[in-house]
C-alpha cells in the first residue's frame, strides 16, 4: 500500500532535489530523493511512494530503462519523466512506456506540483493551481474561494477540510478521518464539531442547502465530496 | 530571487541557497575552464546542471546563455566578450545569494 504523500525523485541533480525536498514538502508531500536508479527497489520498498519523479538523462542506466522497469513490476505506480527541452523524442518514448506526464527543465516548481495532483488526486486544476468546483475556482495557496458572487476569505481550517476533500473526490471519509487530516494526532476521535464545521462549509459553496450538490452527508458513514 | 523567496518563503530560501551557493562557485569555475580549454561537451554539461535551477535566483540573461553553451558546441563560445560577459553574470548571481545569506 502505498503512502498517497510520498513522493521519489530520481535526479542526479542535487541542487535540483534540495529545492524540491524544500518546495513540496510546504503543500504537504514528503520528498525522498536518489541520485541514480540503481536503488530504486529499496526505497521503493522502504518509502511505498505515490509517485515517482524520473530524470530521463541519469547516470548509469537511464531513466528510460527504469521507466520500462517500473511499469513492468508496479503498472499502477504513477511516474512523471522530467526531460531536457528540444528533447521530443525521449519524450514520446517515455509517455509510450506508460508515463504518466512529463516536464521539460528548467522548470517552476509549482508546474511540477500542479502534475502531481493533476495526477494523483485527478481533479481539475487551473493553470494558476486553483481547482474547480462547479461554479467555484478554490485556491488553496491563498485560502479563496471565488465564485460569481465574490470572493469568500476561508478560514485556515475550512481551507484545510476543503482541500482534504478535494483530495478525495468521491471516497465516503469518516468524521474520524476528517478530524485526523485536520487535526493530527490532536484529533478527538466521535468530533461532532466536524458537522458543524462542514455545515459553516457548505453556507459558502452550495446554492441549495436542502439539496447540496458538492457536500453530501452519507448517513452513519461521514462525507462524499463531488467536485 | 523573488521568484525564490515567493516559491520557498525566507528559510527555505535560506536554506536552498546555503545548499546551492558552493556548488554554484563550483559548477561555474568549471564552466569557464571548460570553454577557455575548447572542451565543448563538458562545457555543454555544466551549463544543463546550472540551468536546472537558476532561473529561479538569477538573471534570464545568465539562462540564455547557458542555453547558447548547450547548443552551439563551437569556438563562439570562446569569443572574449562572450566570455566576459558570462563570468560577470556569474559573479552578479554569486554576490545576490551572498548578499542575501549575509542579511538578517
Amino acid at each position: 500500500m502505498h503512502d498517497s504523500r510520498n513522493i521519489l525523485i530520481v535526479d542526479d541533480d542535487s541542487v535540483l532535489q534540495k529545492l524540491l525536498e524544500e518546495y513540496l514538502p510546504l503543500h504537504g508531500f514528503a520528498v525522498q530523493g536518489i541520485a541514480n536508479g540503481d536503488k530504486i527497489e529499496d526505497y521503493l520498498y522502504a518509502y511505498s511512494p505515490a509517485l515517482v519523479v524520473l530524470d530521463i538523462v541519469l547516470p548509469g542506466k537511464s531513466g528510460l530503462y527504469w521507466l520500462k522497469h517500473l511499469k513492468t513490476v508496479y503498472p499502477q505506480l504513477p511516474v512523471l519523466v522530467l526531460s531536457a527541452q528540444g528533447n521530443a523524442i525521449d519524450r514520446l518514448r517515455g509517455l509510450e512506456l506508460g508515463a504518466s506526464d512529463y516536464l521539460t527543465k528548467p522548470f517552476h516548481p509549482k508546474e511540477l506540483l500542479i502534475r502531481i495532483r493533476n495526477i494523483l488526486y485527478g481533479y481539475p486544476t487551473t493553470s494558476h493551481g486553483t481547482l474547480r468546483i462547479g461554479e467555484h475556482l478554490f485556491d488553496p495557496e491563498r485560502e479563496l474561494l471565488l465564485s460569481k458572487g465574490g470572493v469568500v476569505k476561508l478560514t485556515s481550517l475550512d481551507n484545510q477540510l476543503l482541500h482534504f476533500f478535494c483530495q478525495h473526490p468521491g471516497k465516503i471519509l469518516s468524521r474520524d478521518a476528517i478530524s485526523h487530516a485536520l487535526h493530527g494526532n490532536d484529533h478527538a476521535p466521535l468530533d461532532r464539531s466536524i458537522d458543524m464545521r462542514i455545515n459553516r462549509l457548505r453556507k459558502k459553496l452550495e446554492a441549495d442547502l436542502s439539496n447540496p450538490r458538492h457536500l453530501h452527508t452519507v448517513w452513519r458513514k461521514g462525507y462524499r465530496f463531488t467536485p | 530571487m523573488n521568484a525564490l523567496l515567493e516559491t520557498l518563503g525566507e528559510e527555505g530560501t535560506r536554506r536552498f541557497l546555503t545548499f546551492v551557493l558552493p556548488q554554484f562557485e563550483e559548477r561555474s569555475t568549471e564552466l569557464l575552464a571548460h570553454l577557455r580549454s575548447g572542451n565543448w561537451q563538458a562545457a555543454a554539461t555544466c551549463a544543463h546542471r546550472l540551468k536546472g535551477t537558476i532561473h529561479l535566483y538569477a538573471s534570464a540573461d545568465l539562462l540564455d546563455d547557458l542555453y547558447k553553451i548547450k547548443s552551439d558546441h563551437n569556438a563562439a563560445l570562446q569569443n572574449e566578450n562572450f566570455l566576459q560577459g558570462l563570468e560577470q553574470k556569474l559573479t552578479h548571481a554569486h554576490q545576490e545569494i551572498r548578499i542575501f545569506l549575509s542579511g538578517d
